[in-house]
C-alpha cells in the first residue's frame, strides 16, 4: 500500500478519475498529460490509480456474497444446535439449551469443578453486534448488586474461551406468572399474594436505583412451590446512570407494547412510575385474564392511543370479555371496586397521578386482601362501613338477620348448604374412585389373580395420572395424600415422595387446606423427602410446618415430635451429629411428656437418639438408650417384632463400632437372619444391616464377601430409597473403603469419584460430608503414591473439618504421611505437630501413647 | 415486540445511533432466520441467491409499512452492512479456529469454508472498505450492496434511480480505490 488517500485528497481525485475512466486506455495518458497546473501534482497518483483498474482482484469474484448468505444460514443452524450440552464454557458445564434469542442462547449449566453443585442458567451472547454487547454488559452491572429472594440472582459473569460474553444467573424453574395461575386455576387471593411478591422485588430494585421497565408475565416466573422470581433486567435502567448513551435515551427503547406505559409510547423518560404502571397492567391481566384496554396491541398506533387516552376497563367488564380459564376464580363478594381503584391508580396516564412507590401500591393491595380500606378509594362513611361489615362478617350478618329477618338468614343457609354439597360431592367422588380401583381389580374384568396393596396403589396412581379423579384439586390432593401415606406405611419412600409432593401442590393450587390437614401431610412428606435424599425440599416443608404447628395445639405436638426427628435425620445426613442429637432429644422430651416414659412413641424416639449418640461415639449412652427402647418394644410387641429385631441389629452394630468384634459377629449374623425373615430380603432395614456385616467382613479380611454384601445393599437401596440416593451412595462409599483395605487403591479411588458425584447432587459442596469424603479420597491417592493429589484433597477438606476432631486428626495424619513419603522433613514436622494436637483432643484415651510418640519424634 | 421499523428508520435518519443498532440487530437476526429457513428447505446445498435473500429480508421487515418501503435505499444499506458483518464474523471465527483458540470452533465451522478466498484478503478488504466509507460513503455503500449482498448493478441502479451503466462506472471507481488501499500483491 502506498500513502493512503485522505478524504480531502479523494475529493479532488474523484472527478479526474471519473473523467479519465470515460476515456479509452490509450487516451488516458494524454488526459493526464493535459491536466491543469494546479492538478499536475495529482498526476502520479492518478497514474497509479488507473493502473489499479487493470489488476485482477478479489472484488471480481462473486463468491463472497454467496458466502455471506451461507454463513448466515450456518450461523443460525449453529446457534440452534448451540454449544452442545456437555461442553464447557469458562468452567461451567452446559447441560441443555433452554432457549435462544436473536443474539444468544440460554443454557442450563453447572460448575465443572463443582465448588457448588447448584444448577445455573448461563446466558451466552453469540456473534452479536455492539448494541447487544452493551446491553449485556448493562444487565450484568445492573444485576450484580441485587440480592433478593424474588429476583433471579446474578452469580457470575465473564467471557468464554472464544471471547463471547456470558452471564450466569440463578436457575429458575418455573412457569410464567399467568400460566402458573391459569394452570392451577388459582383463586383471586392467591394471585394477589403472588403479585405482592412481585411488588416486593420491584420495591427492592427501586431502592437500589434500578427500574425494570419490561414487566410482563414471561419475566415473572413462579416455581412449582409457588415462589416468585423476577427476571430479565436486560433492558432495565439504572436511575443514577449518567453514562447510558444507547439504551436509555428517549425516543426508541425496546419495550413490550402490551405492558408499556404511556410515557414509553411518547418516548419520554422512564422512571419508577413506569414500573408502577407496568405492574398495574400485569396485575390487571392476572386478575381479569386479559389486557386493560379494548384495542389490539398488534396495531401499534391504535394501541398507543388506547394506552395514552382510554380509561382501563373495569375488572368485571374485562372478566366478562376474557377467556374464563385465564381470569381468577373469585368469591362472590370479591372486592372488585377496591381492586379497580388500586389498579387504576397504578395505571394512571400521568406518572404523577400513580402511586409514588411500589411500597405504597403493595400496601393498598394488601389492604384489599385483608378487607381493610384502601388508600386509592376516596374514603366515605358508607365505604368504611362496608369494609367494616366485611371484616366482621359474622356479627354483622347476625345483625342483618335481626334487621331483615328471614331473607338474610336464607342467604346464609344457602351458602352453608352449598358448602355441604361440595363436600358431599367430594366424598362421593372419593368413594367412586375407590370403587373403580377395586372394580378394575375384580377377577372378572382383570386377569391379575392376586389383589395386593401394591397393585391397588399402582392402579390408583395411574387413574390419578389419567385424570380419572376429575379436576377437583382438593379431591386429587386428598387421594395423592392417601396413596403417599400408604406407601410410607410400607417404607416405600421412593413411591411415597412424589405422591405427597403432588398432594401438597394440589392443595396449594386448589386454594390451600386447613392446618389440621396440611400439617400432618407436610410432616410425612418431609420425612419421605429426607428418606429419598430430597433434603432441600424436606427442609422447606419443615419450615412451612413450623408456621402451622402452633395453631394446632396438642395435636400439633405429635406432629412436632416427628418433624423434629426428621430434622435430626437431615442434620445427621449432613454429619452435624450434635445438632441432630439436640433435635432428637427435644423430640424425646416431648414424647415422654405427652405419652409417658414407657410409651411406644418414646421408644421410637429413643431409637433415633441412640443412633446419634452412637455417631458421636457416646457409646455408653447409646447402648443405654437402645436397651431402654428395646425393652419397651418387647413389652408391647413380644420378641419377634420388626422393631425389636431392628434394635437388636443396632445393638450388634454398636458392638462392632466399639471394636468388640468377637461379640459383634454372632450378634450381627443373628439379627441379619431375623431381619431378613421379618422385614424381607429386599427391605431397606436388611440392606442397612448388610452394610454393617460388610464392615465386619472387611475387618476380618473377608474383602470379597464384604463387597458382595455391599453390592446387594446398594442394589436394595437403589430400589427402596432411589438410585444415587444417600443410602445407596453410602453403600458405595463403604465399598470403596473395603477396596482400599483390600489394597485396591485404584478401584477405591474410582469408586470414590462416583460417590463424590452422587453426593454433590445430594448435599451442599461445602458440607462436612464432602470434606470427609475428601479425606478418604486423599487416602486412596496416597495409597497410589499420588502425594500431590492427596495433599490437594486434604487441603480442600480441612477447613470444613474444624468441628470434627477425629476426621481432622485423620486428615492431618494423612497430610503428614504425604510429606514423609516425599521426604520433606521440615514440612512433615509441622504437619506432625498439628496432627498430634488434633489426635490428642479427639482421642483423649490414647493421649498418653501419643505423647510418647511426640517425645520420640523430637529431634 | 420492539419499536416499529418506521420509528427506527426515522430515528436512524436523525442520526440516533441506538436506533441504528437496534435496526441492524433486527436485520441481522432476520437474515439469519430466512437463510436458515432456506437451508432447511433445500438441504445442505444453499439454493437461495444472496440477492433474493436480501430482498426477502427487506420485504419481511418492511411488510406493508409504506414509510419503510419508501425508504428502501436506507434499508438495503443496512441489510448489506449486515451481510458484510456476517461474512467478516465468519472470517474472524475461522481465524480463531486456525490459531487453535478452541477445538470447538473448528467443528462448528465444519463444512463452511471460505470458498477459496484467502481470509487475510477478506479482512484486508474489510479494512479498505472502512477507509472508503470515510472518503466516499456512497461508493462504499455500493460495494456492500454488490460485493457483500450480491445485488446486481441493475438492481442497484433502480434502488438509486440511476442507470446500470452509471452504477458500473461507480463500481470501477470504488474498485480502484480499494485496490489502491490494499497492501501490494494480487488480492
Amino acid at each position: 500500500m502506498d500513502t493512503p488517500l485522505s478524504p480531502a485528497l479523494w475529493r479532488r481525485l474523484r472527478p479526474l478519475l471519473d473523467a479519465a475512466q470515460e476515456l479509452p486506455a490509450e487516451a488516458q495518458a494524454q488526459f493526464l498529460a493535459g491536466l491543469a497546473p494546479e492538478q499536475a501534482e495529482l498526476r502520479p497518483l492518478l497514474e497509479r490509480l488507473l493502473h489499479r483498474a487493470r489488476q485482477p482482484h478479489l472484488l471480481d469474484t462473486p463468491i463472497v456474497a454467496e458466502l455471506a448468505a451461507r454463513a448466515a444460514a450456518e450461523h443460525e443452524q449453529r446457534v440452534e444446535a448451540g454449544p452442545r450440552s456437555g461442553d464447557c464454557v469458562a468452567g461451567y458445564r452446559l447441560i441443555e439449551a433452554l432457549g435462544s434469542g436473536g443474539m444468544g442462547v440460554v443454557y442450563r449449566a453447572g460448575r465443572v469443578d463443582a465448588d457448588f453443585a447448584q444448577t445455573v442458567a448461563l446466558k451466552l451472547l453469540r456473534d452479536a453486534g455492539p448494541g447487544a454487547r452493551a446491553r449485556f454488559e448493562r444487565e450484568r452491572r445492573i444485576l450484580a448488586p441485587l440480592r433478593h429472594p424474588n429476583i433471579a440472582q446474578l452469580i457470575d459473569a465473564g467471557h468464554s474461551e472464544q471471547g463471547e460474553p456470558f452471564l450466569v444467573l440463578e436457575f429458575v424453574e418455573g412457569q410464567p406468572l399467568t400460566d402458573y395461575a391459569r394452570a392451577r386455576a388459582l383463586p383471586l387471593e392467591r394471585r394477589l399474594r403472588l403479585l405482592l411478591a412481585v411488588a416486593a422485588a420491584l420495591a427492592y430494585a427501586h431502592r437500589h436505583l434500578v427500574i425494570h421497565r419490561d414487566l410482563k408475565p414471561s419475566n415473572v416466573l413462579v416455581s412449582g412451590d409457588g415462589h416468585v422470581k423476577l427476571l430479565d433486567f436486560g433492558i432495565a435502567k439504572l436511575l443514577a446512570d449518567d453514562d447510558a448513551p444507547l439504551l436509555t435515551r428517549q425516543g426508541v427503547g425496546p419495550m413490550t407494547p402490551e405492558y408499556a406505559a404511556p410515557e414509553q409510547f411518547r418516548g419520554e423518560p422512564v422512571s419508577v412510575a413506569t414500573d408502577v404502571y407496568q405492574f398495574g397492567v400485569l396485575a390487571f391481566v392476572l386478575v381479569a385474564g386479559r389486557l386493560p384496554y379494548a384495542g389490539d396491541p398488534r396495531e401499534p398506533l391504535a394501541w398507543a392511543r388506547a394506552v395514552s387516552e382510554d380509561e382501563p376497563l373495569t375488572l368485571n367488564a374485562a372478566r366478562r370479555r376474557s377467556d374464563t380459564a385465564a381470569a381468577a376464580p373469585a368469591p362472590r363478594r370479591a372486592p372488585w371496586r377496591d381492586l379497580d381503584a388500586v389498579l387504576r391508580k397504578a395505571m394512571a396516564k400521568r406518572a404523577d397521578d400513580r402511586y409514588a412507590s411500589m411500597d405504597a401500591l403493595a400496601a393498598d393491595l394488601l389492604a384489599v386482601l385483608e378487607s381493610r380500606p384502601v388508600g386509592a378509594r376516596r374514603a366515605g362513611l358508607g365505604y368504611h362501613a362496608l369494609r367494616f361489615a366485611q371484616r366482621h362478617r359474622v356479627p354483622v350478618a347476625i345483625a342483618a338477620v335481626a334487621a331483615l329477618g328471614l331473607l338474610a338468614f336464607a342467604a346464609l343457609a344457602l351458602q352453608a348448604a352449598q358448602d355441604a354439597r361440595r363436600e358431599a360431592q367430594r366424598a362421593n367422588a372419593t368413594i367412586s374412585f375407590l370403587e373403580r380401583l377395586f372394580d378394575a381389580a375384580d377377577p372378572g374384568s382383570n386377569r391379575s389373580d392376586k389383589l395386593t396393596a401394591a397393585t391397588l396403589l399402582e392402579r390408583g396412581r395411574r387413574m390419578l395420572d389419567a385424570d380419572d379423579a376429575g379436576a377437583d384439586l382438593l379431591l386429587r390432593a386428598r387421594l395423592h395424600g392417601v396413596i403417599g401415606k400408604i406407601h410410607l406405611a410400607t417404607n416405600d419412600w421412593a413411591q411415597a415422595f412424589p405422591q405427597l409432593e403432588r398432594a401438597i401442590a394440589d392443595y396449594d393450587a386448589g386454594g390451600g387446606a386447613a392446618p389440621a390437614v396440611l400439617a400432618p401431610l407436610l410432616e410425612r412428606a418431609a420425612w419421605a423427602a429426607q428418606r429419598t435424599s430430597h433434603s432441600v425440599q424436606a427442609r422447606a416443608w419443615l419450615e412451612r410446618l413450623d408456621v402451622l404447628l402452633p395453631a394446632l395445639g396438642a395435636e400439633g405436638e405429635d406432629i412436632a415430635i416427628d418433624a423434629w426427628l426428621t430434622r435430626a435425620l437431615l442434620l445427621r445426613d449432613d454429619r452435624n451429629y450434635s445438632a441432630g442429637l439436640a433435635q432428637a432429644e427435644r423430640a424425646l422430651a416431648l414424647a415422654r411428656r405427652r405419652h409417658g416414659e414407657d410409651s411406644l412413641r418414646a421408644a421410637f424416639v429413643l431409637g433415633r437418639v441412640q443412633n446419634l449418640q452412637a455417631l458421636l461415639r457416646r457409646y455408653d449412652e447409646a447402648e443405654a438408650s437402645l436397651r431402654r427402647a428395646r425393652a419397651i418394644y418387647a413389652a408391647h410387641y413380644g420378641e419377634d417384632h420388626i422393631q425389636v429385631v431392628t434394635l437388636d441389629a443396632q445393638l450388634a452394630t454398636q458392638l462392632l463400632s466399639r471394636g468388640r468384634l468377637a461379640q459383634a459377629r454372632p450378634a450381627l449374623e443373628d439379627s441379619a437372619r431375623r431381619l431378613r425373615a421379618i422385614a424381607g430380603e429386599r427391605s431397606y432395614a436388611y440392606a442397612n444391616h448388610l452394610l454393617e456385616l460388610a464392615k465386619l467382613d472387611s475387618r476380618d479380611g473377608l474383602h470379597a464377601r464384604a463387597l458382595e454384601r455391599l453390592a446387594l445393599a446398594a442394589d436394595i437401596f437403589a430400589e427402596t430409597a432411589g438410585a444415587a440416593s444417600m443410602p445407596q451412595t453410602m453403600a458405595l462409599w463403604t465399598a470403596a473403603g473395603v477396596e482400599l483395605a483390600a489394597g485396591d487403591a485404584a478401584a477405591a479411588r474410582a469408586r470414590l469419584e462416583r460417590v463424590r458425584e452422587q453426593l454433590l447432587a445430594l448435599v451442599a459442596a461445602d458440607s462436612r460430608v464432602i470434606a470427609e469424603l475428601g479425606v478418604d479420597i486423599a487416602a486412596a491417592e496416597l495409597a497410589q503414591a499420588h502425594e500431590a493429589e492427596a495433599a490437594a484433597a486434604l487441603d480442600r477438606a480441612l477447613p470444613a473439618l474444624e468441628a470434627e476432631p477425629a476426621s481432622r486428626a485423620l486428615a492431618l495424619g494423612l497430610r503428614l504421611r504425604g510429606e514423609l513419603a516425599q521426604r520433606r522433613g521440615e514440612a512433615a514436622a509441622s504437619w506432625f505437630a498439628r496432627a498430634l494436637a488434633a489426635a490428642e483432643s479427639s482421642f483423649p484415651a490414647d493421649a498418653a501413647e501419643l505423647s510418647a510418640y511426640r517425645r520420640a519424634a523430637r529431634p | 415486540m420492539r419499536p416499529e421499523i418506521t420509528t427506527l428508520l426515522d430515528a436512524c435518519r436523525q442520526g440516533e445511533a441506538s436506533a441504528r443498532d437496534l435496526l441492524f440487530e433486527r436485520i441481522y437476526t432476520e437474515l439469519k432466520r430466512i437463510a436458515r429457513g432456506t437451508l432447511r428447505r433445500s438441504g445442505p446445498q444453499l439454493t437461495i441467491s444472496p440477492s433474493t435473500l436480501v430482498h426477502e429480508v427487506f420485504l419481511r421487515l418492511a411488510g406493508r409499512d409504506e414509510a419503510a418501503l419508501a425508504d428502501s435505499r436506507h434499508f438495503y444499506s443496512l441489510i448489506a452492512a449486515a451481510m458484510r458483518q456476517i461474512v467478516i464474523d465468519l472470517g474472524r471465527r475461522l481465524a480463531t479456529a486456525k490459531h487453535g483458540a478452541g477445538l470447538r470452533r473448528v467443528e462448528m465451522t465444519d463444512g463452511l469454508e471460505l470458498g477459496g478466498v484467502a481470509l487475510e484478503a477478506l479482512l484486508e478488504l474489510d479494512q479498505a472498505l472502512k477507509h472508503l466509507q470515510d472518503c466516499d460513503a456512497e461508493l462504499a455503500e455500493l460495494v456492500e450492496w454488490h460485493f457483500f449482498a450480491g445485488l446486481s448493478f441493475a438492481e442497484i441502479g433502480s434502488l438509486r434511480g440511476v442507470t446500470e451503466r452509471t452504477v458500473r462506472r461507480h463500481w470501477e471507481t470504488a474498485r480502484i480505490f480499494l485496490c489502491d488501499a490494499l497492501p501490494a500483491g494480487p488480492g
